[in-house]
């Protein structure tokens, strides 16, 4: 399905949502959910935050059912609206700010953080929670949710070559982190 | 190795530490000239095969997270409390509780009506009508000295 009957579908979709039909809320609810849910998470570390996050995105896109445009995809509004509000959440917690400075200096999770990130068992997002969090969101974003370049740069609002940037730092991070790992996969990580 | 080999060498670098060794992943507009490159370069390859280690690595720690069933109900709550549909108000369906009865009981005084007007002494038998004479007396008094009781 290409770009453009996709886009069309998500409307089709949207207009029956506005109309009250319970079915195709099940249907979305379905196709995204578990991706957002996924994205809140990683981006994160926490799951119970990652519900609320999710939760707060589906209603917003109920509310947004009535006037829904054909522009953009579901799942793109979806991706935008959750890394809105996990910003908003990290921001609240100081865990974000949009200088590069603050990347360096984002501070270690807290021991709660850190048994939460634990609790999702899931080595990789342990990983992810000690890149700075603009490289964990375009990590995410692009290998975890398979984004492509210009929609996760148009999601973060940056260019793609800052997106390249990010991705570029986060990746090395993340192989640094996982080396311990690479004898399983017989060395060679660069 | 040419200029041109070099600085597509730069470049294959710089996509494959962004994007991975995916070439799905990799910007649309370079992947035909980035694979090309590859066929030609056993250095290209080398760096390809790094990316690849990471992917894998990546790819087989990361387990599938799921969202909870009750996120789901949860989801589906607000989806009926914020998409019910808001019930037209009207007079008629504001009096819609007041209609049946009301037109059942007009119903019954027309029935009632008609049938007075058209046989007025339906329940009175012309036979069955006797006049007895404390009917008749203008008082109880008149009937009594009528009687004799005087």
């Amino acid at each position: 399905m290409d770009l453009s009957s996709s886009i069309e579908g998500d409307a089709a979709l949207m207009t029956r949502v506005a109309n009250g039909d319970m079915a195709a809320c099940r249907l979305l609810a379905s196709r995204h959910l578990d991706s957002s849910y996924r994205m809140a998470a990683r981006i994160l570390g926490n799951t119970a935050h990652a519900d609320d996050v999710a939760q707060e995105a589906f209603l917003r896109l109920w509310k947004a059912a009535s006037k829904w445009q054909p522009k953009a995809q579901i799942k793109t509004w979806l991706h935008r609206v959750i890394y809105n509000l996990c910003i908003d959440r990290l921001r609240k917690e100081n865990r974000y700010s949009d200088t590069e400075m603050a990347e360096i200096s984002d501070p270690s999770p807290s021991p709660i953080q850190v048994r939460e990130s634990q609790q999702m068992k899931d080595i990789v997002s342990q990983g992810l929670q000690k890149l700075p969090p603009r490289q964990r969101i375009a990590v995410t974003l692009v290998h975890l949710e398979e984004c492509g370049n210009i929609e996760a740069a148009a999601i973060m609002e940056i260019s793609v070559e800052a997106l390249e940037s990010l991705l570029g730092r986060g990746r090395r991070k993340l192989r640094e982190l996982l080396a311990p790992q690479k004898t399983e996969y017989g060395g060679g990580l660069g | 190795m040419t200029h041109n080999q070099a600085t597509n060498m730069n470049r294959l670098k710089t996509v494959l530490e962004a994007y991975g060794a995916s070439e799905v992943a990799w910007p649309a507009s370079e992947r035909e000239n980035l694979k090309d490159l590859l066929i030609q370069s056993e250095d290209a390859q080398v760096l390809l095969k790094q990316a690849q280690i990471l992917d894998q690595l990546i790819d087989s720690k990361s387990t599938n997270l799921t969202a909870p069933s009750s996120l789901i109900g949860a989801i589906m709550e607000d989806a009926e409390s914020q998409l019910r549909l808001p019930v037209k108000w009207s007079l008629r369906a504001f009096l819609r509780p007041f209609l049946k009865p009301a037109s059942g009981l007009f119903a019954a005084a027309c029935l009632g009506v008609l049938i007075g007007f058209s046989s007025p002494n339906l329940l009175v038998s012309y036979e069955d009508v006797n006049f007895d004479d404390l009917s008749v007396s203008d008082t109880v008094l008149e009937w009594e000295l009528g009687n004799g009781n005087t």
